[in-house]
């Protein structure tokens, strides 16, 4: 039986927008285990983003539990959270989101920072990571010399370099045309299989929902299927 | 760390090189008014080391343009086995020069001593006055109203060996010119002592100071130390003694300038905030993506402050070398004693990381706060 990562149950979250206060998520429960290829789909504002911040330990549901690896995050102060994001798990973004004034390397490079990791080491790793995702001849790019698939494909190497447990990608394909999203997606897969790392995804594009394992469809809130 | 702080000011290079600017001003102003400071104290020091002997002043008199001696004790110390001669003196300042207002304030002022030539005048033993004399003669007991001219009156006041000077509506000639290398005492002049007495309205029991001679050099602490048991009323300090004291009341002065220093340095400190709030604030995305990828708030804080105490460094080199180079050119052209020392090297680059840190604190403060949420998603 594969091992239990993280496990979301009945989970509510609110959130004020102006004088407005949103209910996001209307009692969300689902179970991630290792090795999973999950896609979360549905409309904007659905509240599948929400979702995702709350499985990457980026903000605490306002009712309900989530535990990973056994451990309830709500429970967690700032800094034991920042360890587990740092150590557990990977992100990956709509925007790519890769810091600008640095190169392709030293972006894969810098979730090592703080782990005090040895630049040569942490460099050496970045570079055999990123010549699997066929970036062998653009580590020393910047993002702006850099294609949309390329930049995502730095920003997946930049995910793995941890060695996480778990990715969460945000709409990864959200700004790359549908080849280079499907190249995206089949990296993904690729980085799924070949280390059994588990992969939740985020996207409201339907194209690509055959390539996942498990699908989790949400409206207004809820998970329908 | 260091490295993305390095690369994160290089791509804003504009926005750096303002705040080395600011930071590069404050640190040449401390320099510039500081170095002035060290100059004088260090010109003052070695013009009174250059004192002979024994001075002999009023107690507890703030300089001997204010003391007053009795004359009558001259005869006294002159009693004393280890003195060769006793030298009294008279100070002034010179008003008007040839009709002219002037002051010391605004740098064309001149101090006037009047001396006993019969005192001071053999080389060698007393004779410390007579042998800067570079043109000319010394004055001899003879002299009613000439005058012996530091060189740079000479040279402001186009004077030489021949000349007639009007000191306060009293007319000298010129009989020498003495060039002690000192720039105070460059810019002054020796008459004699009745004709000071005269000038300055001196009761003629009294005068400003005693010179003592000693026959030994080695003992004129225990000469000065002797003066002050045996006659009332007196301090008796050795030069060297003398510009101690003095050096003390330039701390005062050091202050001053210190507390000019800050406003530019505020001023720096102020810049480095403001560059740094800006790339903060701009980056508000960034630190979000940091944050979700697993750096901890004083991990972004640590970034931040980085990046500000880098360009504290940079300033502060950079000024250093400056400010430096800036005092090299000046000190000829203005004529004026200027000096960097160690000790204010060190201070001006200590105050300038200093700057960096204190200004990178606040704008880290904000990055690490940030929700990582609304950061990345509003940026």
């Amino acid at each position: 039986m594969a091992k239990k990562i993280i496990e979301v149950k009945d989970v509510h979250k609110y959130f004020k927008l102006g004088e407005t206060l949103v209910h996001a998520l209307r009692g969300v429960s689902l179970t991630i285990n290792e090795g999973d290829f999950i896609f979360i789909i549905g409309p904007s504002g659905s509240g599948k983003s929400t979702l995702l911040h709350l499985l990457g330990a980026l903000d605490v549901p306002t009712e309900g539990r989530i535990t990973f690896e056994g451990k309830n995050l709500a429970e967690l102060d700032e800094d034991v959270l920042s360890i587990i994001r740092r150590k557990k798990i990977g992100f990956i973004f709509q925007a790519f989101n890769l810091m600008q004034s640095l190169t392709a390397i030293d972006n894969v490079t810098i979730p090592l920072v703080p782990a005090g990791v040895n630049e040569q080491v942490a460099k050496a790793k970045a570079a055999k990571l990123m010549a699997m995702l066929g970036l062998k001849d653009r580590m020393q790019h910047t993002p702006n010399q850099l294609s949309g698939g390329q930049q995502q494909r730095v920003a997946i190497a930049r995910a793995l370099i941890n060695d996480p447990i778990i990715v969460l990608a945000d709409e990864p394909t959200g700004e790359v045309d549908s080849q280079t999203g499907n190249e995206i997606f089949d990296y993904l897969r690729m980085m799924n299989k070949k280390f059994k790392k588990t992969f939740v995804i985020v996207t409201h594009d339907t194209e690509y929902m055959k390539k996942g394992d498990k699908i989790f469809k949400i409206h207004d809130g809820k998970i329908v299927t | 760390m260091w490295r993305i702080a390095y690369r994160n000011l290089l791509s804003k290079k504009t926005r750096t090189l303002l705040a080395l600017v600011g930071l590069v001003i404050a640190v040449v102003g401390v320099i510039g008014l500081i170095s002035i400071s060290d100059g004088i104290r260090a010109t003052i020091t070695q013009s009174l080391g250059q004192l002979q002997g024994v001075q002999v002043v009023q107690k507890d008199s703030l300089s001997p343009m204010f003391s007053k001696v009795d004359t009558k004790i001259i005869n006294e110390i002159q009693g004393f086995p280890e003195v060769d001669a006793v030298a009294p003196r008279i100070f002034g300042m010179a008003t008007s020069i040839d009709g002219k207002s002037v002051s010391l304030i605004s740098g064309n002022g001149i101090e006037v001593i009047g001396i006993d030539p019969a005192k001071e005048g053999t080389p060698g033993k007393t004779g410390f006055l007579s042998s800067k004399i570079t043109q000319g003669r010394f004055l001899k007991a003879s002299d009613t109203y000439s005058a012996i001219i530091g060189k740079k009156v000479a040279d402001d006041q186009k004077k030489s060996v021949g000349s007639t000077i009007e000191i306060n509506g009293v007319k000298f000639r010129v009989v020498g010119v003495w060039t002690t290398g000192s720039s105070t005492t460059d810019q002054s002049m020796l008459i004699p002592l009745d004709a000071a007495r005269k000038l300055f309205s001196m009761p003629a029991d009294k005068v400003n100071m005693l010179t003592v001679y000693i026959k030994n050099p080695e003992q004129v602490d225990t000469v000065a130390k002797k003066i002050e048991l045996r006659i009332d009323d007196v301090d008796a300090k050795s030069g060297t003694e003398y510009a101690k004291d003095i050096s003390s009341v330039f701390s005062s002065l050091d202050l001053f300038f210190w507390a000019i220093s800050l406003i530019a340095v505020l001023v720096g400190g102020v810049g480095i905030i403001n560059t740094m709030l800006m790339s903060v604030m701009e980056r508000f995305r960034d630190f979000g993506i940091l944050k979700a990828i697993g750096w901890s708030n004083s991990n972004i804080m640590t970034l931040v402050v980085s990046e500000s105490v880098l360009i504290g460094v940079v300033g502060g080199i950079a000024g250093l070398i400056i400010g430096y180079t800036l005092v090299q050119i000046a000190r000829p052209i203005l004529g004026f004693p200027m000096e960097v020392s160690i000790t204010l090297a060190a201070t001006v680059l200590l105050l300038a990381v200093s700057l960096g840190l204190i200004g990178g604190l606040y704008p880290a403060r904000k990055a690490s706060r940030l929700n990582p949420i609304e950061a990345i998603r509003y940026g």
